[in-house]
């Protein structure tokens, strides 16, 4: 039971750290690679994935 | 040393202490006194009767560092047996005595007293006495009688006088008697003492314990209806139950006097049989008597047995049994303290009150070293530090103190070498130690590491984090514009891959901005597509003024690399609005902080509420049954 405690919060711990570290978070995001360089010169062009999404 | 001639029979007799003036001649037993130059005969002694003592003339020992040697005795009877007082001279010189009876020793010395002694009829067991500046309870009062001397005593004794004592504890193991038989009552103040502790050479040695040995028993008929009885305790019992009729005798008395007869509706067996030995780790004992009790709590009788074990140099011991839960128990003589909740401290321990009956005995078999009755009653205080119990039990005139430590059946089954099983256990033990308990201290001493470590990686991250504002531009959007999409300049996000929080505030009221977003790595083409609603509305209605959203929004992303990036925004709403972007890089975060602790104490909090439901088993077979699993619990006391 203890061994089994210690390895859960070694692992626990471990996660904590790491997630800490590098900003780790739930948020919902969508990672596009290779978007287009024009964009800056013309927004228009960028379909959001989001830009469909239902709302009020 | 002085030596001289018995007057009787020319022998020599020596007198090694010079505190002694009268020695018992050991080939006639002429008791001489001793005066300046010569010695006066002053009769016959006679003779000591068989005890089953391991001490005897010539035992030598130690006392606090100081040696000593055994040099005479006096035996006496009381009402429960034969109890000696061994003479010992010191190798400092001193005069001390060595109180022996059923196991039980105690060291004391003559002392002088200035406080007022009370009177013999005025001595209650418990009362409280003032001994030179020490304060001691009354354990019990007798009347002795002096059987015999033997050897160098430093007074005049001879059979038959009456000797009415009082036994006195004190703090810790001290003791005291006080001897009413001389005009001025003599005090002796000393302490109780372990019979390993006083390290005793040239003990007596018996027969069936000294070897290997079976054990050596003492046979006769029952003097009520002529079966075998058979006595083990070695002189040092004095009642023995008829395994036929159930004829309690009076061993000690030379024509077996018959004490009383029990009936039993139904016969007990014992789980072990009698005349079996075990080894405990005080050495071994030998099983010799088996008794069953009951108190009755709310009109239900509730049982438990008790076994006798017998060591002629170690004394008493006792094996209860109670739904399969067994305790080793040994008398103790360290008197406890009371405290003020019901609650006592022994040795430096708390014993908490567990419970208190009235206990009586239905069943005997086997021998006691008390006479025992059917049906003899006491009242019965047991108090517990798992895995220990302490006893109070008082009948009238007597208090008697054990302490007892849980034994694993296991381990007693090991110990007797048992083949068949032992009852099984039900419930838990009043003092059963909970499995848990070690398990919660280590449990507890990781959980306090782990928070340590969690609180320390949240604080290094808090120093550490950048959390710095990286850009932030005010935009304007209008329903009505062509091209609603904005781009930003491009800002550094430099540092290890770490978070992004992108906060935004509106200026809708009544109304509501979608933004559809994307953070756009200028070097890479990689894009992190998202989208925010702010809505902020307000206004009055019957129950009176209402507000509902934010003008404010933040959205953290995670694991963004450094770079040089740009927002692509895309906004949507019914209504004009302008919004603020701003960009934040590496902002630490407290609820991963907060999950972690929450998962670290779910572990110690299950471990704890197990033992809680542990502990509440436990209870409920007290005096103090737990009201409930979740409160602080044992105030549930009527």
């Amino acid at each position: 039971m203890i061994r089994g405690f210690v390895v859960f919060g070694t692992l626990l711990l471990t996660t904590f750290a790491y997630a800490t570290y590098t900003g780790a978070g739930f948020v919902q995001y969508e990672e596009i690679k290779d978007v287009p360089k024009s964009i800056r010169n013309n927004p228009g062009v960028y379909r959001s994935v989001y830009s469909r999404v239902p709302h009020k | 040393m002085v030596k001289v001639n018995c007057p009787s029979c020319g022998a020599s007799v020596a007198f090694q202490s010079t505190f002694s003036i009268v020695a018992v001649c050991e080939h006639c037993s002429s008791t001489l006194v001793r005066h300046d130059i010569n010695v006066e005969d002053i009769g016959k002694m006679a003779t000591l009767q068989s005890d089953g003592s391991p001490l005897q003339l010539g035992v030598g020992g130690e006392y606090k560092g100081v040696s000593f040697s055994v040099v005479g005795r006096i035996q006496l009877r009381y009402d429960r047996g034969i109890w000696n007082e061994w003479h010992l001279m010191f190798s400092d010189g001193r005069s001390g005595w060595l109180g022996e009876a059923g196991g039980t020793y105690a060291v004391s010395f003559l002392r002088q007293t200035d406080t007022p002694i009370p009177g013999f009829e005025s001595l209650k067991a418990g009362g409280k006495i003032q001994l030179r500046d020490q304060s001691f309870w009354v354990q019990n009062v007798e009347s002795a009688r002096c059987i015999a001397g033997e050897g160098e005593l430093p007074f005049r004794v001879a059979s038959g006088y009456e000797a009415p004592v009082a036994d006195l504890l004190g703090d810790q193991a001290s003791f005291a008697t006080i001897d009413y038989s001389e005009e001025a009552p003599l005090v002796f103040i000393g302490e109780y003492v372990e019979f390993d502790d006083l390290r005793l050479s040239n003990l007596r040695e018996f027969e069936s314990w000294s070897n290997k040995a079976s054990p050596k028993v003492r046979a006769f008929q029952c003097v009520q209806c002529g079966g075998a009885v058979t006595q083990r305790g070695l002189l040092q019992t004095i009642s023995v139950v008829c395994p036929s009729c159930g004829t309690i005798i009076d061993v000690s008395d030379d024509n077996l006097k018959v004490l009383s007869t029990f009936e039993a509706k139904t016969k007990v067996k014992p789980a072990i049989p009698l005349g079996t030995r075990g080894t405990f780790s005080e050495g071994e004992f030998e099983l010799i008597g088996f008794l069953q009790r009951f108190v009755t709590v709310e009109g239900v009788d509730y049982h438990w047995r008790e076994y006798l074990l017998f060591n002629p140099y170690k004394g008493f011991r006792w094996l209860s049994e109670y739904n399969g839960h067994w305790n080793y128990i040994k008398s103790t003589l360290h008197r406890p303290s009371m405290l003020g909740n019901g609650d006592m401290r022994y040795k430096g321990k708390t014993f908490r009150h567990f419970q208190s009956a009235t206990a009586k005995v239905d069943y005997v078999i086997g021998e006691f070293y008390w006479r025992v009755q059917q049906g003899e009653a006491c009242l019965v205080s047991d108090f517990i530090d798992p895995p220990r119990m302490f006893s109070v039990e008082n009948t009238e005139g007597d208090i008697s103190y054990s302490v007892g430590e849980y034994m694993e059946p296991a381990d007693i089954a090991s110990a007797f070498k048992l083949t068949t099983p032992l009852p099984s256990r039900i419930g838990v033990g009043g003092s059963q130690p909970s499995p848990l308990e070690k398990t919660v201290s280590k449990v507890g001493a990781f959980t306090l590491a782990f928070l340590a470590i969690a609180l320390a990686i949240q604080l290094a991250t808090l120093a550490f984090s950048q959390n710095r504002l990286v850009y932030q531009k005010e935009l304007a959007y209008k329903p009505t514009d062509a091209e609603k999409s904005r781009v930003t300049e491009v800002f550094e996000l430099n540092g290890r891959t770490s978070n992004v929080v992108v906060r935004t505030r509106a200026n809708v009221t009544n109304a509501w901005i979608y933004l559809s977003m994307a953070l756009i790595n200028d070097d890479t083409g990689t894009a992190y597509d998202f989208g925010r609603e702010i809505g902020y509305y307000f206004g009055t209605d019957s129950d009176g003024a209402w507000s509902e959203g934010s003008q404010t929004d933040s959205v953290y992303l995670p694991h963004v690399p450094s770079g040089h990036y740009y927002l692509r925004v895309e906004p949507e709403g019914a209504a004009p609005a302008t919004y603020m972007l701003q960009v934040y890089r590496d902002v630490p975060r407290w609820w991963m902080f907060l999950v972690t602790v929450g998962l670290i104490v779910i572990f110690p909090a299950v471990v704890l509420w197990m033992k809680r439901s542990f502990e509440f088993k436990r209870w409920s077979e007290s005096d103090h049954p737990m009201s409930n699993l979740v409160s602080s619990g044992e105030e549930d006391d009527e």
